[in-house]
């Protein structure tokens, strides 16, 4: 086994066939779950999540060899997904025209929405929130905006790995975040007030 | 808090919005000890940036306990392990 390892050439990750195998099932195969739930909020269909998953994996399994083993395969699996979901879903998507990102970079810097939407907000509101209204709040939302929460808050990866899983630098992934989570807190205002929470 | 802010009823805070970059940081566990002290102090004598912490921190954390994490069915999973496992067949022979 370990001469195997160290004469085999043409496999860059240094393993043969069964070893490959073996780590692709130990290392991926885990995150399926995760996976299926991000492609689920992106897509917010069954059928489409699944294809995303599917997709994925194949295309992950094919790639393989270009994966650095001990570096972190939950991003790269999520990058994988995410461009899949640009490529084939992005498409057929009922999204609003493109957000108009030097907006949001100016936005990040005017605390003006920020102190109102906080003054309006408060927190007890948010804690009698059930979980439909907060995955309402969050659907609703632009999906790239929609996107840097779930991978921040829910799946609670750092910067610098949704700055690669984007494929944007750092500052537009904090800029970014910044604007999701107003117009997130915005939405949750506007819930709270129709559910009279907010009094 | 141990004393009065000195800001109790301004929503705004002094800083000139310094302190939404760092409470962000913090709130992300992206900033650096010196940094999140800092900023811990400062919420100590400012009341706006105290409530905007409290706030962002309970949205926070009502996504991360109130939203399902939906699972993938059994049906749906087993059918990718077998394209996988075909996949995986097929290249072993060349």
């Amino acid at each position: 086994m370990e001469e195997d390892k160290k004469s085999n050439h043409q496999n860059p990750t240094g393993l043969n066939k069964t070893e490959k195998d073996a780590l692709f099932e130990k290392e991926f195969m885990p995150l399926i779950d995760s996976l299926y739930n991000f492609a689920y909020r992106l897509t917010l269909d069954e059928d489409d999540a699944n294809d995303l998953v599917q997709e994925t994996y194949l295309k992950a399994y094919r790639f393989f060899d270009s994966y650095e083993q001990g570096t972190n395969a939950k991003a790269w699996l999520f990058r994988i997904l995410k461009n899949s979901f640009i490529n084939e879903f992005r498409k057929k998507s009922k999204e609003p025209s493109k957000v108009d990102y030097n907006e949001v970079e100016t936005f990040y810097n005017s605390e003006d929405v920020d102190e109102n939407i906080t003054a309006d907000l408060r927190v007890e509101s948010i804690s009698d929130m059930i979980g439909d209204e907060v995955a309402n709040a969050l659907n609703t939302l632009a999906v790239d905006f929609r996107t840097i929460i779930i991978l921040c808050d829910l799946e609670g990866f750092t910067y610098e790995e949704m700055s690669k899983i984007l494929d944007i630098p750092i500052g537009t992934v904090r800029s970014r975040l910044h604007r999701a989570r107003n117009l997130l807190k915005e939405k949750l205002k506007n819930y709270a007030t129709t559910m009279g929470y907010n009094k | 808090m141990s004393s009065f802010p000195k800001n109790k009823h301004s929503t705004k805070c002094v800083e000139d919005g310094k302190c939404l970059e760092s409470l962000q940081l913090i709130l992300d566990g992206e900033a650096s000890t010196e940094e999140e002290e800092a900023f811990m102090d400062h919420l100590n004598v400012c009341m706006p940036c105290y409530n905007h912490y409290k706030l962002d921190r309970a949205v926070k954390e009502l996504l991360q306990t109130r939203i399902a994490k939906v699972k993938m069915p059994d049906h749906l999973v087993d059918n990718i392990k077998k394209q996988l496992a075909y996949i995986k067949e097929s290249t072993s022979n060349s």
